[in-house]
């Protein structure tokens, strides 16, 4: 998942990340549950990339990812 | 709303949790963040004001309002006086050893101002605000940052 944060920031493979944007957010979404706080961690420093780099197209996916996020923060 | 940090790891991992919904918030429209709006009000209130939280989680939710307020815009003035008060109670405690997160909430404080414009019940804020802000300025001792919030402070109130 970090390495997807990364690349994100690469110009040459950002449409790649862009093509498929809706299974890499169901992925990291399935990941920010993981019961591992480390893995939470990464993806928590990913959704930041994604926010930065995959304008608009992670954004638009806010339905899926706030209610994540507002979880996280909360427990 | 009760939130509690129940290590120092989890203290660490709820400021990442918050960075990411902010840098997340700061991209959005408007319209996008009308439905979660009331609920990240809340629960960053909650964390802003915890003195019981760990400075990391209290310092992030506070960037996390300012960047929430910038995205928002006129969205946020229902929940502003409130929140200058929230703020005003941080600013105007003089404990140093939080003084980082003084800075940050003279930074909230200037965008939510800027924001909503000038409000006369915001008066003896807007004054303690700026005598931080001054402070901050004169101190040599002071952490560059903490100058340049100030700096920015400035900055957004002669906006309003």
């Amino acid at each position: 998942m970090k390495i997807l944060g990364y690349v994100s920031d690469s110009d040459g493979l950002l449409d790649f990340i862009k093509d498929d944007i809706e299974e890499h957010t169901d992925n990291l979404i399935k990941a920010l549950n993981d019961p591992s706080e480390e893995v939470r961690e990464a993806c928590a420093l990913v959704v930041g990339m994604f926010s930065e780099n995959v304008v608009p197209e992670f954004l638009e996916m806010h339905e899926k990812v706030m209610p994540v996020l507002l979880n996280m923060i909360k427990s | 709303m009760e939130v509690s940090t129940l290590s120092d790891v989890h203290g660490l991992n709820t400021a990442k949790a918050i960075f990411a919904m902010s840098e997340f918030i700061k991209n959005m429209e408007d319209t996008e963040i009308k439905p979660y709006l009331d609920e990240v009000v809340k629960i960053l209130v909650v964390y802003i004001t915890g003195e019981g939280q760990m400075k990391d989680c209290r310092y992030t939710a506070l960037e996390a309002l300012s960047n929430i307020v910038v995205a928002a815009q006129e969205l946020i003035l229902p929940y502003r006086e409130d929140l200058i008060n929230t703020l005003y109670e941080i600013v105007k405690n003089v404990d140093k050893n939080i003084q980082q997160i003084r800075g940050q909430a003279l930074l909230g404080a200037g965008t939510l101002l800027q924001v909503g414009g000038k409000d006369d019940r915001m008066q003896t804020a807007l004054e303690e605000f700026t005598k931080f802000a001054l402070e901050c300025l004169k101190e040599v001792d002071t952490d560059v940052v903490l100058r340049q919030t100030a700096i920015s402070f400035f900055s957004e109130i002669c906006k309003v």
